[in-house]
């Protein structure tokens, strides 16, 4: 099994992945199962989550879920060819779907491009308020709302998130031509496509 | 009966021949009366789904419910559906309706439904007319929304002189084929019931305005208009009842029914939409989780439950949220629970 | 540029909300529409070019953790009340029941080609279609 399917399965990367808990929570909540194993108490970390207020009963079944969900699919093909794309293919769709004009993906790419040099090493609240500057531009809200949409994975690091700006940023710039084309494009399209694609992608060869 | 496992005395081969006969009427209504045009389009459905479940997975070409498929994806057609529009919709039936959710039984959406839905999203040109064509005479769809148009009568309706899809060619014949499931137990009889009564219910007591009448105002107080109208047979009988994507419990499937009658009268009444009937069901199939969980899960209480969890933990973190005014003190130690968590 | 619906926009911040940011502030996200409209109401007169910055600002910078899907619904304009009410409840609503299906989907396992990702999105589209009438009333 590779280390990215590992990866996945820590109670630590699911809350956050799941949005049940942000970086200080999870932060608050090691230091303290630390605490508990310096005084010989071997906490499991989702009893402690859950204990601090962090997260509720279901939350816990549902991380729990995941967890085992993962373990099983993890041994089946395709599985290891994780959920990594699917962000930046996401984000495309955003900005593909929010400008209606070739220029304006143009845009788009341009502020997922930016995205991605601000995402680059420095915390995400930074690349938050990247995104408010592109904003006060006229004409750029709607591309700097689309570079949005990969990078409010709280669970992604710097790096992954600035991989995924630049991927969405190419993508977003091949999807240009689709505008000159005298078909009415709506998120269906971009929906099914994309599942497609990446169904086609996963395909075990 | 061999070990723990349920088997129905009928083989899925043997349903889908029933539900194929059950159509069959109305498919061959549609013949009769629209002619060529409609035995393309029944035939390019039928092959679009054949040819699709083939391609992907051959083996379940021979239990004939690509075929099923088809055929209903077929009555819910515009009447003047090109062979080409079939072709697609059947295909997609297959292609998104069934293979990528893993086969039959495991689909949460009914296919057909699922494929009209899309086609009228992404080709709305052909579902969207103003006007359909019948009998070489183009007019209105008995649900159409358009200001002024005259309500067939009852007669009409009932014979199929009055426009509208390929399932309402012969709504007498659609109901033969709902009634002859019914008679060999292949559907609940509860669910058509259910839906149709709520559909002809809501249609006497809904009001008129003009959100209302501003589309059609022959529409308002008149079920007969809304049961053999647009696509409800069809639903009722052939949609509804699908036992993969309704919930599993009987009260579960009565709530879905009244949510899709629900669902179809408000599309029907208050938005510019030709026929709500399959948007209805497709609405009503993404509820079907709720409705199992509400109707199954609580009262076996399936699942793990919280009382029990805390049970099993004989100890907790005491001062969490408060752990400011605690006054230090922590656990000395204790069993947790075993279940793997990766931490 | 033509402006996206507010429909459209809505089951994009949805798709956000399920592929990627999580769960966890659905009903702050549900806000923004609410605050877009009455930020739209706001007597700026020439200024009116702020009201994009300062919605992003207002949906952003307090949560913190499900920015994407509240700007998306940052983004259309919403010509009521009622409409912006409509909105956040179609988002709930439809996050609600993806998550539903996402969760019947996995129970029946999917092919694994299919599985997470993929059959999320096919779920996104069918439900964009199935609920496409609410964007009319």
């Amino acid at each position: 099994m590779s280390d990215e399917v590992v990866e996945g399965l820590r109670v630590r990367d699911l809350v956050v992945e799941l949005g049940y808990v942000d970086r200080a929570g999870l932060e608050e909540a090691l230091d303290l199962q630390e605490d508990l194993h310096e005084q010989g108490v071997k906490a499991h970390l989702i009893d402690v989550l859950e204990d601090l207020g962090l997260i509720d009963e279901d939350q816990r079944l549902q991380v729990l879920l995941h967890q085992e969900m993962r373990l099983v699919l993890a041994d089946l093909p395709g599985a290891r060819r994780d959920q990594r794309h699917d962000r930046w293919v996401m984000a495309a769709i955003v900005s593909a779907s929010l400008i209606r004009s070739p220029l304006g993906v143009l845009a788009a790419a341009a502020a997922l491009a930016i995205g991605a040099w601000l995402a680059a090493g420095r915390p995400w609240r930074w690349v938050a308020l990247g995104w408010l500057a592109a904003t006060a531009v006229p004409g750029t809200a709607a591309a700097a709302t689309a570079a949005a949409g990969v990078t409010g994975t709280s669970g992604a690091t710097s790096r992954e998130r600035a991989t995924a700006l630049l991927r969405a940023a190419v993508l977003t710039t091949a999807l240009a031509p689709v505008r000159l084309l005298p078909v009415e494009l709506t998120p269906l399209h971009y929906f099914v496509a994309a599942a497609l694609a990446l169904a086609v992608a996963r395909r075990p060869r | 009966m061999k070990g723990p496992f349920l088997r129905s005395p009928q083989s899925t081969r043997g349903l889908m021949v029933q539900v194929v006969v059950a159509a069959s009427p109305a498919l061959f209504a549609a013949v009769v009366r629209l002619g060529a045009p409609a035995a393309a389009a029944i035939l390019s459905a039928v092959a679009g789904a054949v040819a699709v479940e083939a391609t992907l997975k051959h083996r379940s070409v021979a239990d004939g419910s690509a075929v099923v498929t088809g055929a209903i994806v077929a009555l819910l057609l515009p009447a003047d559906a090109p062979p080409w529009l079939a072709a697609i919709a059947g295909a997609l039936a297959i292609g998104l309706g069934k293979a990528p959710w893993g086969g039959l039984g495991k689909n949460p959406f009914n296919p057909a439904a699922l494929s009209r839905a899309v086609l009228m999203v992404a080709l709305p040109a052909h579902f969207f007319a103003p006007a359909w064509r019948w009998d070489a005479v183009t007019a209105a769809s008995p649900l159409s929304k358009e200001i002024g148009a005259t309500a067939p009568s009852w007669t009409a309706l009932v014979v199929g002189d009055a426009p509208g899809c390929l399932g309402q060619a012969a709504p007498w014949a659609v109901v033969a084929g709902g009634l002859l499931l019914v008679a060999l137990r292949t559907i609940d009889w509860r669910v058509p019931l259910a839906y149709l009564s709520a559909i002809a219910a809501i249609a006497l007591v809904l009001p008129g305005g003009a959100r209302v009448t501003g589309h059609a105002p022959w529409l308002v107080g008149d079920p007969m208009l809304h049961l053999f109208g647009g696509g409800t047979l069809v639903a009722a009988f052939f949609l509804l009842t699908d036992p993969a994507t309704a919930p599993m419990s009987q009260g579960g499937r009565i709530a879905f029914a009244w949510i899709a009658a629900i669902a179809t009268m408000a599309i029907r009444n208050f938005t510019p939409y030709p026929d709500g009937a399959a948007l209805a069901v497709l609405l009503a199939n993404a509820c079907a989780p709720w409705l199992d969980r509400v109707t199954i899960e609580r009262r076996t209480q399936l699942g793990t439950s919280s009382r029990a969890r805390r049970g099993r933990r004989e100890w907790r973190v005491p001062w969490g949220r408060q752990r400011e005014v605690s006054d230090g003190a922590r656990p000395s130690g204790g069993t947790r629970s075993s279940r793997p968590t990766g931490s | 540029m033509m402006p996206i619906s507010a429909y459209d926009a809505v089951m994009l911040a949805v798709a956000v909300t399920v592929l990627g940011d999580r769960r966890g502030r659905i009903g702050w996200v549900a806000v923004v529409p609410l605050v877009a409209a009455l930020a739209a109401l706001a007597p700026l007169g020439e200024h009116g070019y702020l009201v994009a910055p300062v919605v992003a600002l207002v949906v952003t910078l307090p949560p913190l953790r499900a920015p994407a899907p509240a700007l998306v619904l940052a983004v259309p304009t919403y010509g009521s009340l009622p409409a912006a009410a409509l909105a956040a409840a179609l988002y709930v609503s439809s996050v609600w029941l993806a998550d539903l299906l996402d969760r019947r989907v996995e129970e029946r396992g999917p092919p694994p080609s299919w599985r997470g990702a993929p059959a999320r999105l096919l779920v996104l589209a069918v439900l964009y279609a199935t609920l496409l009438p609410v964007g009319h009333l």
